[in-house]
């Protein structure tokens, strides 16, 4: 592929990813209403937490505090991605017979499905730091002592971390929505792995609480970049195996885009174009 | 009359949806490991917390492995029925094809919402029922018929009144496009009932979580009831609001259906 190909094809999935943004923007109610939800989320967090301290003065390692802010960095950043409603629709459209405009346009369907992602998960990204913000606001005009301080070294580390796990994430979401070729409802795989990661990222309950055996095992996989490693980094904590876990967040991302590759050549034959 | 016409219409829909999940065995048994495995996650919580505290509002390991399987039991019973019918509602109205659903002389809501009859997910009250009772076998605990039906009709009544509250998170679609908030909003509530024991509520919690929001009253409430600490007052409180949030269903369902303008989209 020359450089001139190369640019040409960069600059058309820029336009996806911009035209995916421009389509963020014009839901504002429904975006304006998944900041104040994402604030509740925090919200209820810190209510079931404060159930469990009950006077404690640490659970696992971490106070009140620590977990509170753990939760406003983790909630927020959980957030950021939004690949899994880019697979919904292109699940959608498999079903519907939709699908063949990504087979008659010169457009790789898994470059699309990634531009489109980002597009979206760009606009919800400055969002989430917004709403993030105002709640960090209001907390301390509550209490000035119930968020720890950010490290801006670590807020800095955290990027490259973020952006690694959203794409092992998008590569997943990926392969989850062209299971549309086979299944005639993908809706129980979705809510099954959005679960399954959930928990495994971190933003369901902070991975520092799960025994070391389990917090080994997860510090190999790319799912802690999603929530948890980012918040510990931006906390002061975690710097340990940073290294490290930008080595294996990238070959996560090699291997889950041959996968997904992989998948797609096998899957895609069996699109019949009739919809259903 | 009307509702024994609508009782037979949702039995013909459950029967329609099961004999048609019977021939598409991939997703019938998908939908089964799937909910099989936010089962083991949900527990999964539970088991962390637990290895770092000794009790959660005076509740200890067995009192909360008996609420995480009610709420298991409620969940697997509410997502076999009208959860996967009622996750389809403002998508039904987005693109129009409430009106099919509006012709046909059964009601519309009801229809919608048991269409989906997903029978998977009822395997899952087998493990649910597992919990709840390997945690009464270790509480040392005889429970009477009596006991039992209290629970089971605990069980029942909070059916209804999930299944009120997942109407009135997406009455909203019909006045807006797009209401994936409310849904993260759901999501949020219901875990946070899934997570909290009844006895963590305190003064105005209480009131919020089990009138305002009573996500709160989910799996406790049934919790309550077998156990023996749902006073009369409990009970009288729980069936008021779940009156209350059926009226309000049903009042916000009609309003939508008035302002409803059938454009699609």
């Amino acid at each position: 592929m020359s450089a001139h190909n190369v640019s040409r094809a960069l600059s058309a999935y820029a336009a996806v990813a911009r035209s995916s943004l421009a389509d963020a923007l014009a839901w504002r109610a429904d975006a304006f209403l998944g900041l104040v939800m994402g604030i509740v989320r925090v919200a209820l967090a810190l209510l079931l937490w404060t159930a469990v301290f009950d006077g404690r003065a640490e659970v696992g390692g971490m106070s009140l505090r620590m977990m509170a802010s753990y939760y406003l960095i983790a909630v927020f950043i959980f957030q950021f991605n939004q690949s899994g409603l880019v697979a919904s629709s292109l699940a959608a459209e498999i079903r519907a017979g939709l699908f063949s405009k990504y087979l008659a346009r010169p457009v790789d369907p898994l470059a699309w499905f990634l531009a489109a992602s980002a597009g979206r998960s760009a606009f919800q990204a400055v969002a989430a730091i917004v709403a993030a913000l105002a709640a960090a606001l209001a907390c301390l005009a509550l209490d000035a002592s119930i968020l720890a301080p950010l490290d801006p070294l670590g807020l800095l580390a955290a990027i490259p971390v973020v952006l690694m796990g959203m794409l092992a994430l998008a590569l997943v979401n990926f392969m989850t929505g062209i299971l549309a070729f086979v299944f005639q409802d993908i809706s129980s795989f979705q809510v099954g792995k959005d679960c399954v990661i959930e928990f495994l990222s971190g933003a369901l309950i902070p991975v520092a609480l799960l025994p070391a055996r389990l917090r080994g095992i997860l510090s190999a996989t790319p799912f802690p970049a999603l929530a948890s490693l980012p918040a510990d980094l931006m906390l002061g904590r975690g710097f340990g195996g940073y290294p490290g876990a930008l080595v294996c967040l990238l070959l996560w991302d090699f291997i889950l885009y041959l996968a997904a590759r992989a998948l797609y050549a096998r899957l895609a034959p069996r699109y019949e174009e009739m919809g259903s | 009359m009307r509702a024994v016409k609508s009782l037979r219409c949702v039995i013909a829909l459950i029967a329609t949806r099961f004999a048609r999940s019977a021939s598409e065995a991939g997703s019938f048994w998908s939908g089964f490991i799937v909910d099989t495995l936010v089962f083991f996650i949900q527990a999964a919580v539970y088991w962390v917390i637990y290895l770092n505290v000794d009790d959660i509002g005076g509740w200890d390991k067995w009192h909360s492995i008996f609420f995480v399987g009610t709420f298991t039991l409620i969940d697997g019973l509410y997502m076999s029925f009208y959860f996967f019918g009622l996750l389809g509602v403002p998508e039904a109205i987005s693109s129009g094809r409430l009106d099919l659903y509006l012709a046909k002389p059964f009601d519309p809501l009801l229809h919608l919402a048991f269409e989906r009859f997903n029978p998977g997910s009822l395997f899952l009250s087998l493990p649910a029922l597992g919990l709840v009772c390997t945690s009464v076998v270790a509480l040392g605990m005889r429970p009477t018929p009596l006991e039992i039906l209290g629970y089971l009709c605990a069980v029942f009544l909070m059916l209804i009144l999930m299944f009120d509250l997942m109407v009135l998170i997406r009455v909203p679609a019909f006045r807006f496009k797009r209401i994936s908030a409310f849904g993260v909003a759901e999501g949020a509530l219901t875990e946070f009932s899934f997570r909290v024991p009844g006895s963590a509520y305190k003064g105005w919690l209480k009131i919020l979580f089990r009138v305002i929001l009573p996500y709160g009253l989910i799996a406790a409430f049934p919790t309550e009831t077998f156990f023996g600490t749902a006073s009369e007052l409990v009970w009288a409180s729980a069936l008021g609001v779940t009156a209350a949030f059926t009226l309000f269903a049903r009042l916000a369902w009609r309003w939508g259906i008035a302002s409803y303008e059938s454009a699609g989209g």
